[in-house]
């Protein structure tokens, strides 16, 4: 009898300290998850989400899904950024990424390159060419999603073609908040089916 | 027996590279025709069809230059809306109103809000070019420009003729004005008729006047003084 207790004594403290050990693990795993999202900057107000498991990048704006990188396999090691004072994650091999509002597509885009600031959650796309669902397209060489104004901003030349016509514009600017696309100092050429 | 065979085959070669050369053309022609707008900001909604672009609109649309404030239209570009300032040159031709629709494939125009138009008319090759001032309620272009349908108190002054109607139709093919509906003719010297239809033969320097049985053609002309023409 005595025996037997003293086995089930045994047993007791080995089932506790499974039990210690599976919490501290699991206590282990939470800390470092958290290390690694303080180390690229998402512990932030949760804006911005980093999914490692299927390579993408998410930008979200006051609750609503904004882009989406689908990055293929490469993330270069985090750049301390002087000017903003935050960590920019230098993306590359991006094989696709995404606008979105109100959980729809806006455009889809392609990239050479992505660079993303952990701390004002703003994004670089180098070398673009942007698409719509309808079959719109643009490219040029630079464009700035700012987070704080919610907008994405082409500074350079943009040329494209929208519903047959050629474009061409100074400057692009997509304001999420208005639901507004502007181009200035546009020319368009369409050409017209002679009778 | 050779030669007839590689003259036959020249010949069709020829003719194929003639019928290619003649596509091409035509393609290379079809490509020709195109509207070009150009604008200081261009604006478009999420979802939205309608495209506004203002502030020094320049339009190239057939042999006219259009300039305006603003410009609106659909994607497709089927009509576009014009307002604001609305300037019109075609070649030497001038036409203002605030308002301008156009139908781009039809190639129909119409201005509205009040339109002064300036056409001018020489009647011989080499010779000065006259203007015919045309201002009516709406003025309806068409067929590349050539006709142009005047509505709503037309006013038309050419040479020393001042003209007025209801509608008036200035066709440039055919180059005659032809008035419509209560038209009063007067020139400066006093002399006036008035009909119901009037019609001005640029080329014989004419004008016809016609009118019904209910409304006879009335008319008063002064004799010139001696010594005058």
């Amino acid at each position: 009898m005595v025996g037997e207790e003293k086995n089930n004594r045994v047993n007791k403290i080995k089932v506790i300290l499974i039990l210690i050990s599976l919490l501290s693990f699991s206590l282990a795993s939470w800390q470092m998850t958290r290390k690694l999202e303080i180390l690229i900057g998402l512990e932030e107000d949760l804006s911005f989400h980093f999914r490692l498991a299927d390579n993408d990048v998410v930008g979200w704006n006051k609750g609503e899904l904004i882009w989406r990188l689908q990055v293929s396999n490469i993330l270069e090691p985090p750049l301390k950024d002087k000017h903003s004072g935050g960590e920019e994650l230098i993306l590359r091999d991006i094989y696709r990424g995404y606008f979105y509002r109100q959980d729809e597509i806006l455009f889809t885009f392609t990239v050479e390159e992505a660079h993303y600031n952990t701390r004002t959650g703003d994004l670089v796309l180098y070398d673009c060419r942007m698409e719509s669902p309808l079959g719109d397209w643009l490219v040029t060489d630079k464009m700035y999603y700012d987070k704080k104004r919610n907008d994405l901003r082409a500074p350079g030349p943009v040329v494209g073609n929208m519903a047959g016509t050629d474009f061409k514009a100074d400057e692009m600017r997509v304001y999420f908040d208005d639901e507004e696309i502007n181009m200035f100092n546009i020319r368009m050429v369409h050409s017209l089916k002679k009778k | 027996m050779f030669p007839v065979r590689k003259k036959k085959l020249s010949l069709i070669l020829s003719l194929l590279v003639l019928l290619l050369t003649l596509t091409v053309l035509e393609v290379l022609a079809k490509e020709e025709e195109k509207i070009s707008i150009d604008g200081d900001l261009f604006t478009m909604f999420f979802n939205e069809d309608i495209i506004t672009v203002e502030k020094s609109v320049k339009i190239l649309y057939m042999d006219m230059i259009i300039t305006a404030e603003k410009a609106q239209y659909k994607r497709n570009i089927e009509e576009v809306i014009i307002e604001d300032n609305v300037l019109v040159r075609q070649e030497d031709n001038i036409i203002k109103s605030p308002y301008l629709w156009v139908d781009v494939e039809e190639e129909y125009i119409i201005f509205s809000g009040g339109v002064e138009a300036t056409y001018f008319y020489a009647q011989k090759e080499g010779e000065e070019k006259e203007a015919i001032y045309i201002w009516s309620d709406t003025l309806d272009v068409w067929d590349g420009a050539a006709s142009a349908w005047a509505q709503g108190n037309v006013r038309a002054i050419y040479q020393d003729f001042t003209l007025t109607a209801e509608e008036a139709h200035l066709d440039q093919k055919e180059e005659t004005l032809t008035m419509l509906g209560n038209v009063y003719v007067e020139r400066e010297d006093g002399s006036w008729f008035s009909c119901q239809k009037g019609v001005y033969d640029f080329v014989k320097e004419t004008i016809t006047a016609y009118g019904s049985a209910e409304d006879k053609v009335k008319s008063e002309f002064i004799r010139p003084k001696d010594g005058e023409n």
